[in-house]
């Protein structure tokens, strides 16, 4: 069965406005969508990223030059991923459409790995 | 209709933020200070969105009151680090979260303190937001919004306001913490009695919003009474603070306790008191009340605890409902109007007068109280007519009251108990 990465792009401030009681609630949403994932065997891996940014890395005039980034000054960044698995892009879509961060202001990407060997 | 059953890890989510905030604001009060009250929320609420943000990924972790501690850690640092006041009391902040206890908390030895202070953060918290220059809506709600991890929304439905008033309030309270820059530590033995009417009526008030949830599937929360309680036995029994009254606050909290388990039926719904099964009643609990209340009767000044307290035992300790000392019952509700003359408690004491004198008496006392605007959204004056009413056989009227009473806020199981006493009262026109 074909893999899809799942990512998870948001704004961390837009979270830190949350009542405790939206808090709870959106924690129990995420739980509900990940265990329907898990028991429908779709959900192969799951992680966050760090909230630093990271490093950029490019050729600039010959030689690299590291940056933070790419979303240190980004409204909107990487939050995190999900690696599922599923028939096809259809099928992605629809376990995807019930991703709690689009409750939110978040967006999610949804790109199938290339497996030919 | 089917009781919607509570979601366990709903439920166990709430009584873990409700918790842990309550207790990770008080153990970064006491490193931050009181006048950076504003501060350790701030962290605290971080520290819940950094939950969210990981725990969509990688699942509820193992110990998330560890985790939680950990990630409140390391966000304190980083705010320490960006305020040079702040800077000298990094090492504090060591081993927060490091060690292996089960709940996280207790791995930190406690720093060393006088026997007359307190040892209990939580505690130490709660009298420092019953600041004497907070008046009193600031006070209980910064000791709820603090010390017991409830959101405005829930103060607003304890405190019969709303939201935007208890905002006001706390923001007026961290204002005037801010002004007086309250010290550092918490306070000293000598204040601590001032204060102590004021936290034993702001824990009354905690206790109460967890014993009456309004709203929502469940008729009590019991993490909130059990956390009310849990500070009332500590002010009771601290060599300061422990006087009679404290005792008697700690055994009104254990009768009412005692009764949970009857309180509530099997699918969730409202038992009330004269169906209840009292073999059900928790005999520990009561025994700690027993103990609290021979402890409060060894002062010399009578407190509305005490009658409340005396109250609660007579309901408890009864073997039967027809058993229960109504007489005794009715002079306490005496007591209590002499000491405060407020209309909720002229309403209980006519409940107790119904079962003495009869439901005539009953309702030459509560039909008065139905025109005061302050009873007008008191959901158990509507049902004590009711009662009356129905006892008359006058249905008509009964099922205006209950009407009435449905018009109400009420949560989902007095709901359905009072559809049901509805349904059950025939109108005239059948």
């Amino acid at each position: 069965m074909p893999k899809f990465l799942l990512l998870i792009h948001d704004n961390p401030q837009d979270d830190m406005a949350m009542t405790p009681e939206q808090l709870r609630e959106v924690i129990g949403r995420y739980r509900a969508w990940s265990q329907k994932l898990q028991a429908e065997g779709a959900l192969v891996d799951a992680a966050k990223l760090a909230d630093e940014g990271g490093r950029l890395l490019r050729r600039v005039n010959g030689s690299i030059r590291v940056d933070d980034g790419p979303y240190a000054e980004a409204k909107e960044a990487l939050g995190g991923y999900f690696l599922l698995e599923a028939r096809d892009y259809e099928h992605a879509v629809a376990l995807a459409r019930e991703c709690p961060t689009l409750d939110l202001k978040g967006r999610v990407t949804l790109r199938m790995l290339d497996e030919m060997k | 209709m089917p009781a919607r059953s509570v979601d366990p890890f709903e439920r166990e989510i709430e009584v873990l933020f409700r918790r842990e905030s309550g207790r990770l604001v008080a153990r970064l009060c006491g490193v931050f200070g009181s006048s950076r009250l504003q501060l350790a929320e701030d962290v605290v609420q971080e520290t819940m969105v950094r939950a969210l943000r990981a725990w969509r990924f990688q699942g509820f972790p193992e110990n998330p009151s560890a985790w939680m501690l950990r990630a409140a850690r390391n966000l304190a640092i980083d705010r320490l680090r960006r305020d040079r006041w702040l800077r000298d009391r990094e090492p504090e902040l060591e081993g927060w979260g490091l060690g292996d206890s089960a709940d996280g908390h207790g791995a930190t030895p406690a720093a060393p303190r006088f026997a007359h202070e307190l040892s209990d953060d939580q505690l130490a918290l709660v009298f420092l937001c019953c600041h004497p220059r907070v008046p009193r809506a600031g006070r209980v709600a910064l000791t709820l919004r603090a010390a017991g991890g409830f959101t405005a929304a829930e103060i607003a439905r304890a405190l019969l306001t709303t939201p935007q008033a208890v905002g006001q309030s706390l923001a007026r309270a961290k204002a005037i913490f801010r002004r007086l820059r309250a010290p550092l530590s918490i306070p000293a033995a000598d204040e601590l009695r001032a204060r102590e009417d004021l936290v034993l009526d702001a824990l009354y008030v905690m206790f109460s919003q967890g014993y009456d949830a309004q709203r929502g599937w469940e008729l009590i929360r019991r993490d909130v009474c059990e956390e009310a309680m849990r500070l009332a036995e500590s002010v009771a029994a601290h060599a300061v603070t422990g006087d009679p009254t404290a005792h008697a606050l700690a055994a009104l909290f254990s009768f009412h306790a005692a009764r949970f388990p009857a309180r509530v039926g099997d699918g969730g719904e409202l038992v009330l008191l004269r169906d209840q099964d009292r073999a059900r009643y928790d005999r520990a609990t009561m025994e700690r009340g027993v103990r609290h209340l021979a402890a409060a009767g060894r002062g010399d000044r009578l407190s509305g605890y005490h009658l409340e307290a005396d109250i609660a035992s007579c309901h408890t300790l009864a073997r039967s409902y027809d058993e229960t000392d109504w007489g005794h019952i009715v002079a306490c509700y005496d007591g209590l109007l002499r000491l405060n003359p407020s209309p909720t408690i002229a309403v209980n004491r006519a409940v107790a007068l119904a079962r003495v004198e009869g439901p005539v008496a009953a309702l030459a006392a509560l039909e008065p109280l139905r025109r005061k605007a302050t009873l007008r959204g008191y959901l158990p004056l509507r049902v004590a007519l009711a009662e009356c009413y129905r006892e008359l056989g006058r249905s008509a009227d009964a099922r205006e009251a209950l009407k009435e009473a449905l018009a109400l806020e009420a949560n989902a199981p007095t709901r359905r108990h009072l559809e049901r006493r509805l349904a059950a009262t025939p109108s005239l026109a059948e």
